[in-house]
């Protein structure tokens, strides 16, 4: 399977996101649990790429590739935004009590957790954000 | 839709189906009431609630805080496996009554 979906830099795309991420788990027959989580992860990094790699206002593109063998699926996010790597953003600690941390800092925390390995390499100009889950029974 | 119900002198806030990112500002708007207003006791019942978004956990969080200045209790209850595991994950079932769908 290999999918390919381009969004605007807007937050009213998510819903396009969700829609994608949806196909490609019916299409894959995985859970209603895996196909939240994946929708959940697709939010946190395409919501990070829209906040933090371009200026507001300004008109961009988002591409998201989608491929899979029996194994693993594989989930590529690329925008030619300014450098950034969400893998370093600092997460909170998860053993404090949320009402005494920091607001936030919890969406790459989650991503980590959720998938089996997530890398980012900047190439070209590109932001590349590599995410993989082992789909396998 | 968001749903503010008064059963005694307890609070429950009824969710929709999602708190995403496109919607978490209407719910922080949705719930205010509820932390003004006798908010001491609150209950989210998340019986509706099928998908939830780190947008989302910053609102539980906030919430926790303000009702935590207030000393008062807040719980969420009827909770899917699947949104309780990521509420695990991120340590808020450590720090506040987390009660899971039953059945």
């Amino acid at each position: 399977m290999r999918k390919e979906l381009c969004i605007k830099n807007q937050m009213t795309e998510l819903e396009k996101v969700n829609q994608f991420i949806d196909e490609i788990c019916e299409e894959l027959g995985l859970s209603m649990e895996l196909t939240m989580n994946l929708n959940l992860v697709m939010e946190e990094m395409v919501v990070n790429v829209i906040s933090y790699a371009y200026p507001e206002g300004s008109d961009a593109e988002i591409e998201l590739l989608a491929k899979s063998d029996d194994k693993e699926l594989t989930l590529v996010l690329s925008d030619q935004g300014r450098e950034f790597d969400p893998t370093m953003k600092e997460a909170s600690d998860m053993s404090v009590n949320p009402a005494l941390r920091e607001v936030g800092g919890m969406g790459i925390f989650i991503v980590k957790n959720l998938m089996n390995k997530v890398t980012y390499q900047r190439l070209q100009g590109r932001n590349l954000l590599t995410m993989t889950k082992n789909i396998e029974n | 839709m968001t749903q503010i119900l008064k059963e005694g002198g307890k609070t429950i806030i009824k969710t929709g189906s999602r708190i995403d990112t496109m919607n978490a500002t209407q719910f922080e708007q949705d719930i205010q009431p509820a932390l003004k207003d006798g908010g001491v006791d609150l209950e989210m019942d998340c019986t509706d609630l099928t998908y939830m978004a780190s947008s989302g956990l910053r609102i539980i969080q906030k919430t926790m805080r303000t009702v935590m200045q207030l000393r008062g209790q807040f719980k969420m209850t009827n909770v899917s496996p699947e949104i309780y595991k990521v509420l695990a994950m991120t340590g808020f079932t450590q720090f506040m009554k987390v009660e899971q769908k039953k059945g």
